[in-house]
C-alpha cells in the first residue's frame, strides 16, 4: 500500500513567538529571535548570544509549571504546548479538551484511525544537584544546606526526566494509542522523526502521525559541552546579528529552544475528514557520511545522498525544486559544504543557480535536535503562501558559498516544490521533499 | 534492490538475520548468552565503578573486564575519544555480527547498508569533574554554598584538566550510530532511537521496513547501552526498582513470589537483516525470520496489561498465529514487583490456558535496556536448533496462575516460532514475534 501523506496541522513554540502563526509573520518579516543572553546565575559564560523561549509569555499563554515537586523539562513543555497546537490546528479531538474549536482546524473532531507519534529530541535537561544527589552517600552538613534550597523531587522525577519522556508525555496526553519512537539522531532528530512518520503513513501502518521535535540546550551542563567543542560562536562583533549563514564572517551556531510539530495525515484520511491541507509531504531520504564524528564530509557527499534520496523518494526531478530550506548552522564547516553537496544535487541544466536557499537559523537560532520541525513548518508555508524567508545577517557571502540565499529580504515567488535539510554531528544526514497540494 | 532477479520465491522477502555479534555480562557471542542461560548461570556480580561509592547498588551485569578492553581495541584509535564503553561494544558486536554474515556481504555497496541502533540513555557526565565540585561545596559551610555551587560545577566543567572536552558528543544519544558507521562503513539509510527497551522494537521494525521497500540491501540493527549510570542508578533504586541484593548473583529472580527487584545490566547485540532471497543468492544461511515487531505506549496510565495485550495479539493474528501454534514466548521477567505482577496478568490475557511454555532470560543478563529485545532474538537460532527451552533461572514459586513457567531443567520441545515480550520503565510495551526460517 502506498499512499500520499498530506500536512493537516501545526504547531510551534520558540523565540519568535509562542504559535507557527507568530513564528511564520516572524520569518516572513526578517524579525530574529537572537538576542543577549546569560545562563542565570553566571556572568561570565563565554557564549553571549541565543534565542530563548521568552518564559514570562509562554507562561502567561500555557500556564506555569503546575507541580513544582516533579518540575518538568522545558523541551518537555514546550513540546507538549506544540503538539496541543498541533491537533488542536489539525481540528482533532482527542478527547482531552484539546482539538476542534481551539484552533483553525476545519476537521470534523474525529481521530484520523491509527495516530501515533514521532518525536526527535535531545540529551535531557539534567540537574547537577540531582547527580551530587546521586553520588552523595554521607549526608554532610553543608550537602543538607544545598539540598535545602531546592524542592525535593518525588521518586520518579529521575525517571521522568528521560530522553524518550516527550514520546511518552505526548502519547498519554493525547491518549494516541499507536506507535510512539522516539528518534535521537542529534540535530536531525526532528526530520528523521518526521521523515520516518511519513513513511509509516505511506505504508499504512498508520493513518496519522504527531510528528517533530523539541529540545531545550540553554543550561549549563550542555551548553558547556557544546562550548568546549566549539560549536557556539563566541564573538560579540556582531551583536544579535551573530548567525551569519553562508556569510564569511560567521564563526559559529546560536544556540536555541522551543518545539515544533506537525500532523501527518493520509490524504484519503484528511479528506474523508474535510481537514485542511497545507501540503503535501512527497519524499524523505537519510543518509550517513562514514567520515568524522566531528566534520562533515568535506565533499558534501552525505548531504546530496540524502538530498537525491528524498527526491528520487518522492519522484521528483531535481529541476523541479523552486527552494531548499538550508541546514544553515553559520558554522565554518557546514555552509560551504552543504552549498557544495546542493550544487552536486541540482547540478543539471545549472540549476542550482536557479534555486532560492533560505537560512531560518539565522532567525530562529538553532534548536538541536529540534531544528528540522520549525524548518519544515517554513517549508510547508513557502510552499503554500509562495513566501521564501530571507537569511539574515548576510552582508559579506562566503566565495564558497554562491548560491541565491535570499539575503535580507523575504521573496514572493512561486513555490511548487521545496526540500528541507537537516544535518546532525557524527554524519548524519535527512532530508525531506515538500510540494503543493493538489487533489 | 537488484531488480534484475525476478522474485519468484513468496519467501524472498522474508526478512532473515544472517549474522549475530553480542558483548553482554554472559561473554562473546551468542553460544555465550545461550550456555548460561541452559545452564541457568547467572552474569550478575557485585556493582563496582570507579567513581560511583554506594551501598545501595549491590549487584549489576557487569560485561567483564577483558571483553570491555576488547571492545576498545575493536575501535580504531582515533575514534575512541568520541566513545563510551557501551558504544565499544556496539562496535566490537557489529564487527562479530558483520563477520558471521559472511564474506559475500562485504560486495553490498556502503551506500546500501543501512544502521538502525537502539540506544540507552546516556548523559555521560564528567562523574570526576562532580566530585570535585561536591569536594569544594562540601568544605563551604557558608549559606551561599548553593549559589557558588552552580560556579564551582561550572569551573569543574570548564577545566579541561578535569572535564573531557568530548563529553557532549558522549552524551549524544546518536554516538553508537556515528562511530558504528564510521567504523564500519555503512552510509545509507538511518535512525537512532532512544527508549529504553522499545528502542530496539523501533530500530526493528524501521530496518524491516527499509529493506521491504528496497531502501537498502543489508540492515544492520544494533542495540547497545548500560545502566551504570549515577543519575540512571539513582533514578531506578528511588523508584524501588532494584533487588536489595540478598541473594547474590541469583538477586533477579523473574515472577517469583520472593521477587524484589531487578538487577541492571549493559551489553551490546547486533543483528544483519537481509531480504531472504537476497541472502539466499549470496550463500547466507538464514539464522532467524523476523515476522514482526509492535511497540505501543501505555496510554491509559501505568502499565495495564489487558490493553498491552493488544499488541501482542494482533502481530500473532497478522502473521497466522495463535498463542496454541506458538513454540514458546520469552517474558520480559525484570524482577520488579510490580512489572511482573502486570506481565503475569498480560501473559495470562494472551495466552488464555493455550499451554505455550514461557521463560525469561532476564535472570542471567539482568535488565538490558536497548539491547534487551535483541539478545532474545540471538538466542532464537539456538532455540531452533537445539529444540529445547531452558527454564528461568531461581524459580521456585510462580504467580498462581494458568500459564506454564518452565521451571527446574530445560524443556524439550520442537520450536518453530518465538514471541517475545518487552516493557519499559517510561511506559512503552512491545513484542518481537520470530520464526525458524525457510530453508528451501
Amino acid at each position: 500500500m502506498t499512499r500520499r501523506v498530506v500536512v493537516t496541522g501545526l504547531g510551534a513554540v520558540c523565540g519568535l513567538g509562542l504559535d507557527w502563526q507568530t513564528m511564520w509573520e516572524g520569518l516572513c518579516a526578517g524579525r530574529s529571535a537572537i538576542r543577549a543572553w546569560r545562563l542565570p546565575g553566571i556572568e561570565d559564560f563565554p557564549v553571549r548570544y541565543a534565542a530563548p523561549v521568552d518564559d514570562e509569555a509562554f507562561a502567561r499563554c500555557h500556564g506555569a509549571d503546575a507541580d513544582p515537586d516533579r518540575p518538568m523539562e522545558r523541551r518537555m513543555r514546550f513540546g507538549l504546548a506544540a503538539a496541543g497546537q498541533a491537533l488542536a490546528d489539525a481540528g482533532i479531538d482527542t478527547g482531552t479538551g484539546l482539538g476542534t474549536g481551539t484552533g483553525r482546524g476545519s476537521g470534523d473532531g474525529r481521530l484520523p484511525g491509527r495516530v501515533g507519534t514521532a518525536v526527535g529530541s535531545g540529551v535531557p535537561e539534567r540537574d547537577p544537584y540531582e547527580l551530587l544527589h546521586a553520588l552523595d552517600e554521607d549526608g554532610a552538613p553543608s550537602w543538607q544546606t544545598l539540598y535545602a534550597r531546592r524542592a525535593e523531587l518525588d521518586r520518579a522525577s529521575g525517571l521522568f526526566c528521560t530522553n524518550d519522556a516527550l514520546a511518552t508525555g505526548i502519547a498519554a496526553r493525547h491518549r494516541l494509542r499507536g506507535p510512539a519512537l522516539n528518534f535521537s539522531t542529534a540535530c536531525a532528530g526532528a526530520t528523521h522523526a518526521i521523515g520516518h512518520g511519513f513513511r509509516m503513513i505511506r505504508r499504512g501502518e498508520v493513518d496519522a502521525m504527531l510528528v517533530g521535535g523539541a529540545d531545550s540546550v540553554l543550561n549549563l551542563p550542555t551548553m558547556t559541552g557544546l562550548h568546549l567543542l566549539g560549536a557556539p560562536s563566541t564573538s560579540e562583533l556582531f551583536g544579535d546579528r551573530l548567525c551569519r549563514a553562508f556569510d564569511r564572517d560567521r564563526s559559529g551556531l546560536v544556540a536555541a529552544e522551543g518545539a515544533a510539530m506537525l500532523v501527518l495525515e493520509s490524504e484519503e484520511s484528511a479528506r474523508r475528514r474535510g481537514a485542511q491541507i497545507y501540503a503535501e509531504v512527497a519524499g524523505f531520504g537519510s543518509s550517513l557520511d562514514a567520515y568524522q564524528v566531528t566534520a562533515p564530509h568535506p565533499e558534501g557527499k552525505g548531504a546530496a545522498l540524502a538530498m537525491g534520496r528524498a527526491l528520487a523518494d518522492g519522484a521528483v526531478e531535481p529541476g523541479e525544486v523552486d527552494c531548499v530550506n538550508a541546514h544553515g548552522t553559520s558554522t565554518p564547516l557546514n555552509d560551504p559544504i552543504e552549498t557544495r553537496a546542493i550544487k552536486d544535487v541540482f547540478a543539471g541544466g545549472g540549476h542550482y543557480r536557479k534555486l532560492a536557499v533560505t537560512a531560518n537559523k539565522t532567525m530562529l537560532g538553532h534548536l538541536i535536535a529540534a531544528a528540522g520541525a520549525p524548518e519544515l513548518i517554513a517549508t510547508v508555508l513557502s510552499v503554500r503562501d509562495g513566501i521564501v524567508p530571507p537569511t539574515l545577517n548576510l552582508e559579506n557571502p562566503d566565495p564558497a558559498c554562491d548560491l541565491d540565499y535570499v539575503p535580507d529580504k523575504a521573496r514572493h515567488q512561486e513555490v511548487s516544490v521545496a526540500v528541507s535539510n537537516s544535518f546532525g554531528f557524527g554524519g548524519l544526514n535527512a532530508s525531506l521533499v515538500v510540494r503543493g497540494y493538489e487533489h | 534492490m537488484n531488480t534484475d532477479i525476478p522474485t519468484t520465491n513468496p519467501f524472498d522477502d522474508a526478512i532473515v538475520v544472517t549474522g549475530i555479534g553480542a558483548v553482554l555480562p554472559t561473554g562473546r557471542g551468542p553460544q555465550a548468552l545461550w550456555s548460561a542461560w541452559r545452564d541457568a548461570r547467572p552474569a550478575l556480580s557485585p556493582y563496582r565503578d570507579p567513581y560511583v561509592r554506594t551501598r545501595k547498588i549491590t549487584h549489576f551485569g557487569h560485561v567483564p573486564d577483558e571483553l570491555q578492553e576488547q571492545s576498545r581495541e575493536s575501535v580504531p584509535h582515533k575514534l575512541r575519544k568520541f566513545g563510551t564503553p557501551f558504544t565499544f561494544e556496539a562496535v566490537l558486536a557489529a564487527q562479530d555480527a558483520m563477520d558471521a554474515a559472511g564474506e559475500g556481504w562485504q560486495s553490498i555497496p556502503e551506500e546500501r547498508r543501512g544502521l538502525y541502533v537502539a540506544q540507552d540513555d546516556s548523559t555521560e557526565l564528567s562523574a570526576a569533574a562532580f566530585h570535585k565540585a561536591l569536594d569544594k561545596a562540601r568544605s563551604d559551610p557558608s549559606a551561599q554554598a548553593g549559589v557558588d555551587l552552580q560556579r564551582l560545577v561550572a569551573e569543574a566543567f570548564g577545566n579541561a584538566a578535569t572535564f573531557n572536552p568530548f563529553t557532549v558528543i558522549r552524551a549524544l544519544n546518536n554516538n553508537t550510530l556515528a562511530l558504528i558507521s564510521i567504523a564500519q562503513r555503512f552510509r545509507g539509510d538511518c535512525a537512532a532511537f532512544v527508549q529504553d527497551a522499545g528502542a530496539a522494537l523501533g530500530a526493528l521494525q524501521r530496518a524491516a521496513f527499509t529493506l521491504r521497500q528496497g531502501e537498502c540491501d543489508t540492515a544492520l540493527v544494533v542495540g547497545a547501552g548500560s545502566f551504570n549510570e549515577p543519575l540512571k542508578l539513582a533514578a531506578q533504586y528511588r523508584a524501588g526498582h532494584l533487588s536489595a541484593g540478598g541473594r547474590g548473583g541469583a538477586a533477579l529472580r523473574s515472577f517469583d513470589a520472593e521477587r524484589d527487584g531487578t538487577v541492571l545490566a549493559e551489553g551490546a547485540v547486533a543483528l544483519v537483516l537481509e531480504r531472504a532471497g537476497d541472502a539466499a543468492r549470496r550463500g547466507a544461511r538464514p539464522l532467524v525470520e523476523i515476522l514482526g515487531a509492535t511497540l505501543r505506549p501505555a496510554v491509559e496510565g501505568g502499565i495495564g496489561p489487558s490493553a498491552l495485550a493488544e499488541g501482542p495479539r494482533d502481530l500473532l493474528a497478522a502473521h497466522g498465529l495463535t498463542p496454541d501454534t506458538l513454540g514458546a514466548v520469552l517474558a520480559d521477567g525484570k524482577g520488579t514487583v510490580r512489572h511482573d505482577a502486570a506481565e503475569a496478568e498480560l501473559l495470562r490475557a494472551l495466552l488464555k490456558d493455550s499451554g505455550v511454555p514461557v521463560t525469561s532470560l532476564r535472570p542471567v543478563t539482568g535488565t538490558l535496556g536497548a539491547a534487551g529485545p535483541l539478545a532474545e532474538l540471538a538466542l532464537a537460532p539456538a532455540l531452533f536448533e537445539a529444540d529445547e527451552l531452558p527454564p528461568i533461572a531461581h524459580l521456585r514459586t510462580p504467580p498462581d496462575d494458568a500459564t506454564d513457567f518452565v521451571m527446574g531443567a530445560p524443556r524439550k520441545r520442537r520450536i518453530d516460532s518465538v514471541l517475545s515480550l518487552h516493557s519499559t520503565f517510561n511506559g512503552f510495551a512491545g513484542a518481537v514475534l520470530a520464526q525458524r526460517p525457510h530453508t528451501s
